[in-house]
């Protein structure tokens, strides 16, 4: 009798855990799911999405955040006649142009940025950038002598900035173009206004540029694609999950044209004025801020894989995950653990 | 039966009621959508699940634009636009949650979502 019951609860045992299981998942997973809300424009020559776990009345600071987008791209367009940069541009060499207060910030932190890159990422390339034309209806190889030409007076440290009278001005003859600073701070502005609104939770993709913020109601990290270079887009690689920061990618995949069999990309090497060759075929950069991101995915993408490991060990902010044409994919150490492995086809690295 | 073997049965057969229940859902979640829309408007959400036959549809946006669609069951693409770049025709086919085709000029958009309407397994995509 004592030997029966004990095999009846030994046998009950397991299935009152299972019941317990099984009655505590069904009960927790259709609690309240609250649902994101996704709003979409075109700014900067791009897509934005917007998205937030709100409810409606999160609109009017998802309209603000537009805005203030639209701000900025009229403030540094080179194509807007009358934007800071185009007027800049425009000035004659040597002499100083009064700028907003959001142009005086991108300009010095591009500074910075090309200085820490040693002008691998370099805010004064505009004239080489409108030379070959990538990613509009005039893309062409320019001769070598037309380069050269554009390539003359490149050099970030011919760009001078006096923060305290927000004064900028050309000491050579380029053009400044802060394509690839823009879009990440415009990423990191909306975030502020949206948190400033008491939005818990959101993502902001500003053509790729992903900036996220708050915890998701199901306490869950975001989960951020990695775009395969060989795949339409919104085709990942992998998958990195992170609680807050941002997530920029350059790719050579993104604009280009064919000329000969050549793929011609729209990421320049500010030292030869050609699209820039590393091995790499993306750079994707795990950062506190768009702004970072944005700009370092650049400048990492034309140091190439060694040295911009180099990078990546020396600073203490950011992370990359790096595509290579040999098909590798190679994550820095710091995030390996937050990788996700999608796809086959490639190989994968930990450096 | 003692009432002991009859409280495991039921208990077992609860469970398993449960887990038939968790199940559910994942069965018809594989359905696919593709949302059209023009300047942040949606102007169609089709079912990518369900295309029997292949068809093609041209959509026409504000100045004279146009985007032909070509629709196939679980798929879909652009064949033809008269923008400059055909950035949009050079993606080809599109069919996972996340995936999009983008065409800039003309504020055309289509983007793959899952039945929740989401992107899927991703919050976003860096690219």
């Amino acid at each position: 009798m004592a030997d029966h019951s004990r095999t009846r609860w030994s046998l009950a045992l397991p299935v009152l855990i299972m019941l317990v299981v099984v009655v505590v998942y069904s009960v927790r997973l259709p609690q309240r799911e609250l649902r994101p809300y996704t709003w979409t424009g075109f700014a900067m020559g791009t897509l934005v999405e917007i998205t937030v776990y709100a409810n409606r009345s999160a609109e009017g600071a998802v309209n603000k955040g537009f805005d203030r987008i639209g701000e900025i791209e009229q403030l540094v367009s080179t194509s807007i006649s009358d934007s800071d940069i185009a007027l800049l541009n425009s000035a004659p060499i040597g002499s100083y142009v009064q700028v907003h207060e959001d142009t005086a910030y991108l300009i010095s932190s591009a500074l910075e940025f090309a200085r820490e890159t040693r002008g691998s990422f370099d805010p004064t390339v505009g004239r080489l950038v409108d030379l070959w034309g990538i990613g509009t209806e005039r893309a062409s190889v320019p001769s070598g002598e037309a380069i050269r030409h554009a390539l003359s007076g490149v050099g970030y440290q011919n760009l001078v900035l006096d923060e305290d009278k927000r004064q900028v001005m050309r000491n050579t003859d380029f053009r400044v173009d802060l394509g690839a600073i823009a879009k990440g701070y415009a990423c990191d502005e909306v975030v502020g206004i949206l948190q400033n609104a008491g939005i818990d939770a959101g993502i902001v993709d500003l053509g790729g540029n992903i900036c996220v913020f708050g915890t998701k109601p199901t306490g869950q990290q975001w989960r951020v694609g990695i775009q395969d270079p060989a795949a339409p887009r919104g085709s990942y690689v992998g998958v990195i999950s992170i609680s807050s920061g941002a997530v920029a990618t350059s790719g050579d995949y993104e604009r280009y044209f064919e000329r000969d069999s050549v793929i011609y990309h729209h990421i320049l090497d500010p030292s030869t004025g050609y699209p820039a060759s590393p091995g790499v075929r993306s750079v994707s950069v795990i950062a506190p801020t768009g702004i970072q991101a944005d700009a370092l995915s650049t400048g990492l993408f034309v140091l190439g894989v060694d040295e911009l490991f180099e990078f990546v060990d020396r600073s203490e902010e950011i992370e990359v995950v790096v595509i290579t044409s040999d098909n590798r994919v190679i994550v820095s150490s710091g995030i390996a653990e937050a990788f996700q492995v999608v796809k086959e086809g490639y190989t994968y690295e930990i450096r | 039966m003692k009432s002991g073997d009859r409280i495991i049965m039921l208990l077992v057969l609860i469970a398993a009621a449960a887990a038939l229940y968790q199940m559910k859902p994942t069965n018809s979640s594989t359905r696919i959508y593709a949302e059209v829309k023009i300047d942040n408007v949606i102007q169609e959400t089709i079912d990518l699940s369900s295309v029997s036959e292949p068809y093609t549809k041209t959509y026409y946006t504000d100045g004279g634009g146009y985007n032909v669609v070509e629709v196939r069951k679980g798929m879909i693409r652009v064949v033809e636009a008269n923008c400059p770049e055909q950035v949009d025709v050079r993606q080809g086919w599109i069919s996972r949650p996340s995936q999009s085709i983008v065409c800039v000029p003309h504020r055309f958009v289509i983007t793959i979502v899952s039945e929740r309407g989401d992107k899927g397994d991703v919050d976003g995509v860096s690219y």
